[in-house]
């Protein structure tokens, strides 16, 4: 048993000792009675002093019965909760997990919802507060902690404090993000934090926690429909035995419709500027926008879309828009918009905004994305050096015939379509002087390469660039792949002999080639994201693939196979493939090393480098795809994509550890160059505007510490906003965005009665609720404003307020004050009795006095004779 | 003569007991004995009342009629009794010569002989006699607040002093020989018995000038005194009686035996017989007993119950033996039960020879 007031019991129990006192002072040394009739007062003392022993330590005990009851009913005594222990005195710890993420900008009426949970996290605290259980010398009061749900969830107070008015100064200060919620993460911090506090207690005897949950638990919180996500995410196993969840949710949750824009992705990731004027270059690229709807709003309407390429920090540029009709139960469009127009001559970057109209979040209605913009690539090939002035084209070489296919727009051109600069490098003259100034190198020789240019070569890939390997014609014993797969990493082999196609066949000679599953599938499914995403490479030209496949034969290769036992990495490599399946193209997205990378880091980010390797030698003898019509776009595309797929990403969604730039260029801070849109006026009329969308100046100047061993932030970026990553001379490497993570944008409404069954299942091993001794979740409670009445599944029912629900675990108020009266009642009781047993004890009666007061009078006069 | 009250208080000192009464210690403090003073004792209103009381034996007493006073019998004073058959060794004076002619047999004339009485007043001095709830000028009357070595209350002592008084006061003014026992322990005062009138003034001295701070042994004492007493006595015995009632019974059953006949007057305190406080105290007891710390409301009823059956015990055991009992009161005023005691015993007496 507890008590609210345990000054008042500790009082109250020194009070016991008045009785006591009283006892201990009738015994003091009295003038004493001469008596000549001791005889009989001795047999009559004889007679009753049994009875007379049981009465006197029967009303001392009484009395101070009177006074410990009296003691406890007013401290106000709260009886220890069902599943935790009784006056151990041991502290409770309540947990308020305070949604902060996307979903909590939701504004209903003027008010966000972040302010709905801030203010009831402050009634929880007070509530706390109020029935904080205190025990008499172990001052075992209730402690808060306070973790916040944004994406990476984060505990604000913890270890847990005893300081109620600091955590609601903390609690006030609490900002929305542009991040996802982390409900796995925070309940983590719950589980990592309460085993701490167990160990550090150094008993199983601490109670279980109080998990608050203040969320409006909207589809993009916590999906219901998937709670084994939840459970796997759960880095730190589950909750303590015990564990009482209370979630607070909106009552009446308005239904909202919320639009997103999920990605901006140009069709080609650089942008190639041409034409113009000396001041304006022209610059024409598509760019295909995902849009995504949840909530209630589902009819069908139009969103209208803008989008601008524009300057990093100022400036207009090529702009589009484009209007996105909605059908009733669509929720998720795409939009082509072509960006088209001029921007200042001589920028290496832009930033593609897109805006969409204002909805009910207005956090993700827009969407950076830093691209390059360049007027040629600059391409090596790594080849032996031939001085023929002009060849036949029957005895061109590899090199000769990638050069052609390269520059068959013309060498550096300056069309909007971009350019493709040549250049060539002796095997033996890889350095990394040359090596840095090139977008992507082709090795037609890779026989001639030495162990040091492998290595250069490796740095290359790693820091964004592309490279593609052809096996050499001339070889006829082909070693050069091993080293290939040992300097970079990469899950391939292939045989040491070229292998001859349809030699056994009685037919035609040859076989024809034809595209992969993969690659015909494209990379738009796969948000680039895996190693697949290689895949996406010939997206542009896929459709006419086929017809330029036909012709093509090949008469002998190289085929790659699978290194390793990353099978699987391999296949998702594979981009064409002859008519018997065996690999022909083969490409690969480098990842970062994955004890490097940040446990967080996620959203594809680690990607940075790529390499292609084609089976084939571009030789007559081996195929005749040099010849062949697929030869000019199939090289132009690979390169033109395949080094905006190599390049480091620059967008990330909030919530995540950016990364700065791609080794070896290392990146030392992250400076904020324009901030994420506020729900301000001020912003949404400038995103109306159309160049500023969703960004403005708030935040300027924030710098982010960049970890120099992995390139990434050291601190996660949970607000959106435009970031320049700084080297340490000073250099900009990078501009790197990050926008509002809309998978937590989701903004349905979910019933209680899924999220409660949801949350039991995956917090709750035992798979249930109130099950005892199976550990987790004991019962998930919610409470807050309003009924929940219309919501999907959910019952009309009554919901306590926040106070209600913390007394439901702390103990009822009521039944603390029923008990503190039955207290008083008992007392009150033993003092009636106490007067009828101190009355029979003393004997005491009325009677003469005259006696009495002759005896008394000569009695003290006697003494002072005697 | 009696050893003289000096001694016994030196013996008293002696003894070595820590508690002395009261008025052993002011008659210390004083450096000479009290003066004696009789009218401290007897009320003049009590006097007046005893004037026209006699004190009577119940039995035939031996002795020679030298008192100057009145017979009621007077004119009768050889007073025939019975015949009894005649026994060689009888003298031949006493023969009824008249009944030896009517019917030849020998018989001897048996007379009741009326003498006067001797009186030997018994007065308990033990150290619970030294207790007192009454003040003593209210109970004197002599306009005194105080006794002679300082009290301010009257004890049970002082009441048994002015019983012994009255009835030495009666006996002597019947010409009746009076003697008197102080005692506690032993016997520890005693005065020869004797008719004269200054005997009484005797008397009161030797009372009012005994300490009284010593535990009673009865039974002793009644057998010294029996042992002084040549011829039947009527003993009058004056004590709060805080003994044993089977060493009572032992003792009067001896008294009995020696023919004595005996007025038992018990005096007790008002307070004592209530137990009327109501205040935690330490009680400590005026005969050697332990000290007991009790709250006197707890225990009262038990111990009024346990005290009147003392008396009860103490009236039956007395009346049993053909004794006069009778309880007096430190409060209550002595003549008028006294006289009341005193008629009820000569009427009984009466009836008894003529009845």
């Amino acid at each position: 048993m507890n008590f609210l007031h345990p000054g008042l019991l500790a009082a109250g129990l020194a009070c016991v000792a008045i009785p006591i006192l009283i006892h201990l002072l009738m015994n003091r040394r009295r003038r004493p009675v001469r008596w000549a009739a001791m005889r009989f007062l001795l047999e009559a003392y004889r007679r009753q002093q049994r009875r007379l022993l049981i009465e006197k330590w029967l009303l001392l005990a009484t009395r101070c019965l009177i006074f410990a009851l009296l003691a406890a009913a007013l401290a106000r005594p709260v009886v220890g909760s069902f599943f935790g222990p009784v006056g151990g005195g041991a502290p409770r710890t309540v947990y308020l997990l305070i949604d902060n993420s996307l979903t909590a900008r939701l504004e209903r009426g003027e008010e966000q919802a972040l302010e709905r949970h801030k203010r009831t996290a402050r009634e929880v605290l007070t509530a706390v507060a109020d029935a904080r259980p205190g025990t008499v010398g172990s001052g075992g009061a209730a402690r808060v902690s306070v973790v916040t749900l944004a994406s990476p969830a984060e505990g604000l107070v913890t270890p847990a404090s005893a300081d109620f008015e600091a955590v609601a100064r903390l609690i006030d200060e609490l900002t929305s993000t542009d991040a996802r919620a982390d409900l796995a993460g925070a309940l983590s911090i719950v589980a990592e934090q309460s085993r701490a506090d167990r160990a550090a207690a150094g008993s199983s005897a601490l109670p279980p926690p109080v998990v608050v949950v203040i969320s409006d638990l909207r589809e993009g919180v916590f999906d219901a429909t998937d709670s084994a996500a939840l459970s796997a995410a759960m880095t730190v196993g589950s909750l303590p035995v015990g564990t009482r969840v209370l979630v607070s949710t909106d009552g009446s949750p308005a239904d909202a419709a919320n639009t997103a824009v999920v990605s901006v992705e140009p069709l080609r990731p650089i942008f190639f500027a041409g034409g113009g004027t000396s001041a304006a270059q022209v610059v024409a690229q598509q760019v295909r926008v995902a849009l995504a709807r949840s909530g209630g709003g589902t009819d069908a309407t139009t969103v209208r879309l803008r989008l601008s390429a524009a300057g990093a920090v100022e400036g207009d540029g090529p702009s589009g828009s484009a209007v996105v009709r909605w059908n009733a139960g669509q929720q998720s469009a795409e939009a082509v918009v072509t960006v088209a127009g001029e921007m200042t001559a001589g920028q290496s970057g832009a930033v593609l905004r897109a805006r969409i109209d204002d909805d009910s979040l207005d956090a993700d209605n827009w969407f950076v994305r830093p691209v390059e913009v360049r007027q040629a690539l600059r391409v090596g090939i790594v080849a032996p050096r031939r001085f023929e002035a002009r060849v036949r084209a029957d005895r061109l070489d590899a090199s000769q015939w990638l050069r052609l296919a390269l520059t068959a727009a013309g060498e550096a051109s300056t069309s909007a379509a971009g350019g493709v600069e040549v250049v060539e490098i002796d095997p033996a003259a890889v350095d990394a002087a040359r090596l840095s100034a090139l977008d992507a190198i082709m090795v037609t020789r890779p026989d001639l390469v030495a162990d040091a240019s492998w290595s250069r070569l490796r740095l290359f890939v790693e820091s964004g660039g592309l490279l593609m390997v052809f096996p050499p014609s001339a070889a006829t014993t082909h070693l050069w792949p091993d080293q290939l797969s040992q300097t970079l990493g990469l899950p391939l082999s292939a045989p040491r002999e070229a292998v001859v196609v349809g030699a056994g066949g009685g037919g035609e000679q040859g076989a024809s080639l034809r595209l992969a599953v993969s690659g015909a599938r494209g990379g738009a499914e796969d948000g680039g994201g895996s190693a697949g995403d290689s895949a996406g490479l010939l997206n542009i030209i896929a459709g006419e693939l086929p017809e330029l496949l036909r012709p093509v034969r090949v008469f002998r290769h190289l085929p790659p196979q699978a290194g390793g036992a990353d099978l699987d990495a391999f296949r998702r490599g594979v981009l064409m493939t002859l008519e018997d399946g065996t690999a022909v193209l083969w490409a690969s997205a480098m990842r970062a090393d994955a004890g490097q990378a940040p446990a967080a880091a996620g959203n594809g980010g680690e990607r940075a480098g790529m390499v292609i390797y084609c089976s084939l030698a571009m030789d007559p003898a081996w195929t005749d795809l040099p010849a062949r019509p697929l030869m000019v776009p199939l090289m132009q595309e690979l390169v033109r994509q395949g080094v905006g797929a190599a390049r480091p990403p620059t967008v990330f969604a909030a919530g995540v550890f950016p990364l700065a730039a791609p080794l070896p260029r290392r990146s030392v801070e992250l400076v904020q160059i324009a901030g994420a849109s506020s729900a301000g006026a001020g912003d949404r009329s400038a995103g109306r505007g159309g160049s500023r969308a969703g960004l403005d100046a708030a935040g300027l100047g924030a710098r982010i510490m960049v970890d120099p061993l992995t390139g990434a932030a050291r601190t996660p970026m949970r607000h959106a906003g435009l970031f320049r990553a700084i080297d340490d001379a000073g250099a900009v490497t990078a501009v790197v965005g990050v926008n509002p993570d809309t998978r937590g944008s989701r903004v349905g409404v979910q019933s209680e009665d899924a999220v409660a069954a949801a949350l039991a299942r995956t917090l709750d091993p035992s798979d249930g609720v109130g099950a005892e001794g199976a550990g987790g979740v004991l019962a998930v409670t919610f409470f807050g404003p309003g009924d929940r009445a219309g919501a999907v599944g959910t019952a009309e029912r009554d919901r306590p307020d926040a106070a209600a629900a913390v007394r439901s675990v702390f103990g009822q108020r009521a039944e603390d004050s029923a008990l503190a009266l039955r207290l008083l009642i008992a007392a009150l009781v033993l003092a009636v009795a106490e007067v009828g047993l101190a009355r029979r004890a003393s004997h005491a009666s009325v009677t003469g006095g005259t006696s009495e007061t002759v005896g008394d009078v000569l009695r003290g006069e006697r003494g002072v004779a005697a | 003569m009696a050893e003289t009250p000096g001694a016994t208080r030196a013996e008293g000192k002696s003894d070595g007991r820590a508690e002395t009464g009261a008025r052993a210690s002011s008659a210390a403090a004083a450096g000479r004995l009290p003066e004696a003073d009789a009218q401290l004792y007897l009320h003049p209103q009590t006097l007046a009342r005893l004037g026209s009381l006699e004190l009577r034996a119940k039995m035939i007493v031996e002795g020679v009629m030298s008192g100057a006073h009145k017979s009621p019998f007077q004119g009768f004073s050889v007073e025939f009794a019975q015949h009894r058959p005649y026994v060689p060794g009888d003298d031949l004076r006493h023969l009824d010569w008249k009944v030896y002619g009517r019917s030849d047999k020998l018989h001897l004339k048996q007379y009741q002989q009326e003498t006067n009485l001797d009186l030997v007043v018994m007065v308990d001095s033990s150290g619970s006699m030294d207790f007192g709830s009454r003040s003593f000028g209210e109970a004197s009357g002599a306009g005194r607040t105080a006794s002679p070595d300082g009290r301010a209350y009257w004890s049970k002592f002082d009441h048994a002093t002015a019983v012994g008084a009255a009835l030495s006061y009666m006996a002597l003014r019947q010409g009746d020989r009076v003697g008197l026992v102080v005692f506690a322990d032993e016997v520890r005062a005693m005065l020869k018995r004797s008719s004269a009138m200054s005997t009484w003034r005797q008397i009161v001295g030797a009372l009012s000038t005994q300490p009284v701070d010593r535990p009673t042994n009865f039974g002793r004492v009644v057998d010294q005194t029996l042992a002084k007493l040549t011829n039947r006595c009527l003993i009058a015995l004056v004590s709060d009686l805080f003994i044993d009632p089977e060493e009572y019974r032992s003792a009067l059953a001896r008294v009995r035996h020696r023919r004595h006949d005996m007025i038992v007057m018990q005096v007790i305190d008002e307070q004592e017989r209530t137990l009327d406080l109501n205040q935690v105290a330490p009680f400590e007891g005026l005969e050697g007993e332990p000290r007991l710390r009790v709250d006197p409301r707890a225990i009262r009823s038990a111990y009024r119950e346990i005290f009147a059956e003392h008396l009860e015990t103490i009236e039956r055991i007395t009346r049993s033996l053909g004794f006069d009992y009778q309880r007096v009161n430190t409060h209550d005023w002595l003549g008028p039960p006294m006289a009341a005691f005193m008629s009820r015993r000569n009427a009984q007496i009466k009836r008894s020879k003529f009845g």
